[in-house]
């Protein structure tokens, strides 16, 4: 019975996860979905707006063309027809050691549509 | 002309081309001795502790071993990442990031992380799960390809090497070689 209820959970659980990351030197911040339809582009945009959102002036402002970059890259991966597979995406501030915007895709898929209804 | 690489493979104006020349010239770290020895010696030169560590760690790749190729996991349209690879003998990971230069500054980040997948799907017959990768960000130039490559050479040469031995090598090779005026304070 148990085992059965486990793998009811496994079917009607959440299947596309991913996550957004602002990462550095001395910054570890992240806006995490884990959903039973894969996000939107609407929901991708503002999953990284809330991101930078979450940072110090100093960091968000570090990281501006990254996280613009890694907008276009929901837009050009909605363009492409979404994503379905295992991906990561680093877009680095340039001149920097290791400071960064991450988007990991990590089961599932996502950006397939502009809206989810 | 640098004799490592041509001007496409700068430019990335071939990013297949350029995703073959990864695999090849870190392929070629697991049988090329000399080169390897040049290496270690500007490693000790840049963190002299490291003499001790590589009389005590031997090196453990040779010609024969594997270098898994991603093929499903680098991105032909961007270069980012432009290669993904593992080296099961050693149990790391590589993923190296290119983009064309944008000026003339020195571009090369890097850093260790936990890898964000166990690779399971591609490397069936080695376990990789909780494998680090290394994580390079690179705009081309011989100065910038020779630390690149030397930061790959430390990582996948020894399973003695920590994440936090390589962390410590490219802090080392970050503010004495590639850090310059237009570098940020990060």
């Amino acid at each position: 019975m148990v085992k059965k209820m486990t793998a009811m959970q496994t079917v009607i659980g959440p299947t596309h996860r991913g996550r957004f990351q602002a990462q550095g030197l001395s910054l570890e911040e992240s806006e995490a979905w884990a959903v039973p339809i894969p996000p939107s582009t609407e929901e991708g945009e503002a999953m990284l707006l809330k991101l930078e959102s979450k940072l110090e002036y100093r960091d968000a402002k570090l990281r501006k063309d990254a996280f613009d970059e890694a907008k276009n890259f929901i837009q050009k991966s909605y363009k492409a027809g979404g994503i379905n597979a295992v991906r990561k995406k680093t877009f680095m501030v340039r001149s920097t050691r290791r400071e960064r915007v991450d988007v990991e895709i990590l089961n599932g898929a996502a950006f397939h549509l502009v809206k989810n209804v | 002309m640098n004799r490592d690489f041509d001007e496409s493979i700068i430019l990335m104006e071939d990013t297949s081309a350029a995703h073959d020349f990864w695999r090849k010239k870190i392929h070629e770290l697991y049988a090329n001795r000399e080169k390897g020895m040049e290496f270690e010696k500007e490693i000790i030169e840049l963190f002299p502790p490291f003499k001790l560590f590589f009389e005590r760690n031997e090196f453990l790749l040779q010609r024969k071993h594997r270098l898994f190729d991603f093929q499903e996991k680098w991105d032909s349209e961007d270069g980012n990442p432009i290669f993904y690879g593992y080296v099961p003998r050693t149990f790391r990971a590589i993923r190296i990031i290119q983009a064309p230069p944008q000026d003339t500054t020195n571009q090369l980040s890097a850093w260790v992380e936990k890898s964000f997948t166990n690779f399971s799907e591609e490397i069936k017959a080695f376990d990789a799960t909780g494998s680090y990768e290394l994580v390079i960000y690179i705009e081309m130039n011989s100065l910038t390809f020779r630390y690149a490559m030397i930061l790959i050479y430390f990582w996948i040469s020894r399973r003695a090497v920590k994440p936090r031995h390589e962390e410590l090598l490219i802090e080392r090779i970050y503010n004495t070689r590639i850090r310059g005026n237009d570098s940020l304070h990060y």
